[in-house]
């Protein structure tokens, strides 16, 4: 992948894996499914989930597993909102760029 | 390293962050590490780069700096700030070659920034200097003679128009300067030559005292008494004098000559 992803983006990516799982979803799946569409580092979504969450476009929950607490996300009613806008900004944005590249010869 | 040994280091290097924050991020980093498995653990590890770097992150994240510092790339999320010598994220400049080309390119890259990337910077900077500046005079010389004229002929215009207010304004400034300067020329003259005068005054009016004391007793008290304040006054000229050869003095020097530097070293870097 040539192209950057800016923090927007990723935002958005974040939202819509998260938003597919309806019971909550956990970090480190998160960031698997988020690397099956950008190669992020194992690193780099602490601070996007934090910050996330303190916007409360997520909540997060722990529930025991395996003998321990895990942490889950869950997409709350002002992520699914903001995940809804940027899907219309992503869907306008990428048609234009689509197009003018196909135009190009 | 493996995951133990992570996370207690993590530990370490937050234990002075708020202590939720602390819980929050060493639960994520622990659930990460468990939820890899222990055969994925190394590799996770090695990706993190170094506890210090995932610690270096959080805390930029808790000081709201990393809106601002990095931003995230294809190869994760990228910053000079936290660029970790075994985590190689930075990228910028991939060409689309075939991978073999792009990682020795990335290797190079990687073992020669630290010290060369510097200086390339700056060669490349100053030779782009030179090459506008030669592109400029190249310019003037060619292309723009009928406008320079032109130019000269309207600011000589200028001047005779505004001669008259230039004149008036420039000779007020010219005097107070020159009020000043004088001022100033008195202050440094006046403060040594009254200093010496009230000295040989007073050993003068001393002597005299001295000498009449026999004759005239109270006549010779009162000139004793006038000398020993002249003396007073002599000692204060003293100090001002040490003040204004030793301070005042020196400091307009170095003014001035600091105008002149800047004065020179600007007409030096206009020339070239």
């Amino acid at each position: 992948m040539v192209f950057n992803t800016g923090a927007a983006l990723l935002d958005a990516i974040v939202l819509a894996v998260v938003s597919r799982e309806q019971q909550g979803t956990y970090g480190y799946k998160i960031t698997q499914d988020v690397r099956g569409a950008i190669d992020i580092s194992e690193s780099t979504l602490y601070p996007v989930l934090r910050r996330l969450l303190k916007e409360e476009c997520l909540e997060s929950y722990d529930m025991a597993i395996d003998g321990r607490n895990r942490r889950y996300y869950r997409i709350t009613e002002s992520g699914r909102l903001q995940l809804n806008l940027y899907r219309g900004e992503w869907s306008s944005y990428s048609r234009k760029i689509s197009r003018i590249l196909e135009e190009a010869d | 390293m493996n995951r133990r040994e992570f996370i207690r280091e993590l530990e370490y290097l937050l234990q002075d962050i708020p202590e939720e924050e602390k819980a929050d991020a060493i639960a994520y980093y622990r659930d990460y590490l468990e939820d890899a498995g222990e055969e994925q653990e190394e590799d996770v590890i090695r990706e993190f780069g170094s506890p210090e770097r995932v610690a270096a992150i959080i805390r930029a994240d808790l000081r709201g700096d990393l809106d601002s510092g990095g931003e995230f790339t294809e190869s994760g999320y990228q910053d000079e700030r936290f660029r970790d010598p075994r985590f190689q994220v930075a990228e910028r400049h991939r060409g689309l070659g075939d991978s073999d080309g792009q990682r020795n390119a990335k290797d190079r890259f990687w073992n020669s920034h630290s010290s060369d990337w510097i200086q390339g910077e700056e060669g490349v900077y100053s030779g782009e200097g030179r090459e506008q500046g030669r592109h400029r005079g190249g310019l003037l010389s060619k292309g723009s003679a009928g406008s320079q004229v032109l130019k000269i002929i309207l600011i000589l215009a200028l001047i005779c128009v505004l001669s008259p207010v230039l004149l008036g304004l420039g000779g007020g400034i010219v005097g107070v300067a020159a009020g000043f300067l004088t001022l100033l020329i008195a202050v440094v003259l006046l403060a040594g030559v009254l200093t010496a005068a009230a000295w040989i005054g007073a050993a003068a009016l001393l002597v005299l005292g001295a000498g009449m004391l026999f004759a005239y007793p109270w006549s010779g008290v009162l000139i004793i008494g006038c000398g020993v304040f002249v003396l007073g006054l002599a000692c204060l000229g003293v100090a001002v004098s040490v003040l204004v050869y030793g301070k005042l003095v020196p400091f307009c020097l170095c003014s001035v000559v600091n105008w002149i530097n800047r004065l020179l070293y600007r007409g030096r870097r206009d020339r070239t």
